[in-house]
């Protein structure tokens, strides 16, 4: 099996755990703070579901900077500048930074979780347009920062959208008791 | 590029990225309410070792190879700044770094239960730790810039 195939499996394997994993987190977090309680076994539960989300994060950011290994020595390096590819860092380090604030409390549940949910959907996202190299630009001429924040702000609005439908889908699932 | 040097480029960036993910586990696991010193004094200990690994393969590989080779492309090509702000920026901010590191380890060994009961204390490390995170981040991503600077 050559390299790049298994960056690919690798890499990929870690966007499904960490998406999947981000998912049942709102889905379990619906269903625990139904009765506005969280039981030990409920506790558990979320508990497996973070630890599976570090585990996709850790081969996610390990296969993806084999990628950029793989381009520094195939004289790639053009790759390195491309927008896309540091929206998707920048989002990264936003999950792992709301990792962070979730842990010292330091961020509400509203938004702790509708930037976790959102942000590995978008960085999927932005990954399969970096791959199929589909390119969008609210600016008009093609630059750098153009295209950077037009990603950006898709991401902002999508954060802020993502956290009003998580908190009407737990508020549905609450007035079910 | 010779096996060599590609062997330890690819050792400086993986080591590196490895103290990077220890030191973040470290921050994570100081904000927990509930500490277990030794694990996170461990973790602190493997981010060092990354960091000397990380730091003996890079400095070799700039000495022998990147300074005379990889500089002077970037340097003459159309992003110059690769080198003169980020990469010099890069090695300085990486020489404190594995002592920063091992500074933290030495303090979450040999300070016992202080750290669970003085706040200050806890909130001086909690500092450290994010500090050495961040820029081990930020020497992370020079690292990329730079990379993508040689064409």
């Amino acid at each position: 099996m050559n390299i790049e195939l298994l960056l690919i499996v690798g890499h990929i394997t870690g966007t499904i755990i960490g998406v999947g994993g981000a998912t049942m987190i709102e889905a379990h977090l619906a269903q625990s703070l139904k009765d506005k309680l969280v039981s030990k076994d409920e506790k558990d539960i979320l508990a497996i579901d973070y630890h599976m989300v570090r585990i996709g994060l850790v081969l996610s950011i390990v296969t993806g900077f084999g990628f950029l290994i793989l381009d520094k020595f195939t004289d790639n390096t053009a790759e390195l500048y491309d927008p896309q590819l540091w929206a998707k860092l920048s989002i990264v380090l936003l999950i792992a930074g709301n990792t962070l604030l979730l842990q010292a409390h330091k961020i509400n549940l509203y938004w702790g979780s509708a930037l976790s949910f959102v942000s590995w959907w978008f960085a999927a996202f932005v990954g399969i347009m970096l791959t199929e190299k589909v390119h969008f630009n609210f600016f008009g001429n093609v630059t750098f920062i153009g295209e950077f924040t037009s990603i950006i702000i898709t991401y902002i609005v999508a954060v802020i959208i993502g956290a009003m439908i998580l908190q009407k889908f737990r508020n549905k699932i609450s007035s079910t008791i | 590029m010779s096996t060599l040097f590609a062997t330890l480029l690819i050792l400086h960036i993986l080591s590196g990225l490895t103290g990077v993910i220890y030191s973040f586990r470290v921050t994570f696991l100081l904000l927990k309410k509930e500490i277990v010193q030794m694990t996170i004094a461990r973790s602190a200990y493997f981010a060092f070792a990354s960091y000397i690994i990380s730091w003996v393969a890079g400095g070799w590989y700039y000495w022998k190879y990147y300074g005379s080779n990889v500089k002077p492309a970037i340097t003459s090509g159309d992003f110059p700044w690769a080198h003169i702000v980020f990469m010099e920026s890069k090695e300085h901010i990486f020489l404190f770094l594995p002592f920063a590191t091992l500074a933290l380890a030495l303090t979450l060994s040999f300070t016992g239960d202080v750290i669970i009961t003085n706040s200050r204390l806890k909130r001086a490390v909690i500092f450290l730790s994010l500090a050495i995170t961040a820029l081990a981040i930020i020497v992370t991503l020079s690292g990329i810039l730079i990379s993508g600077g040689a064409r």
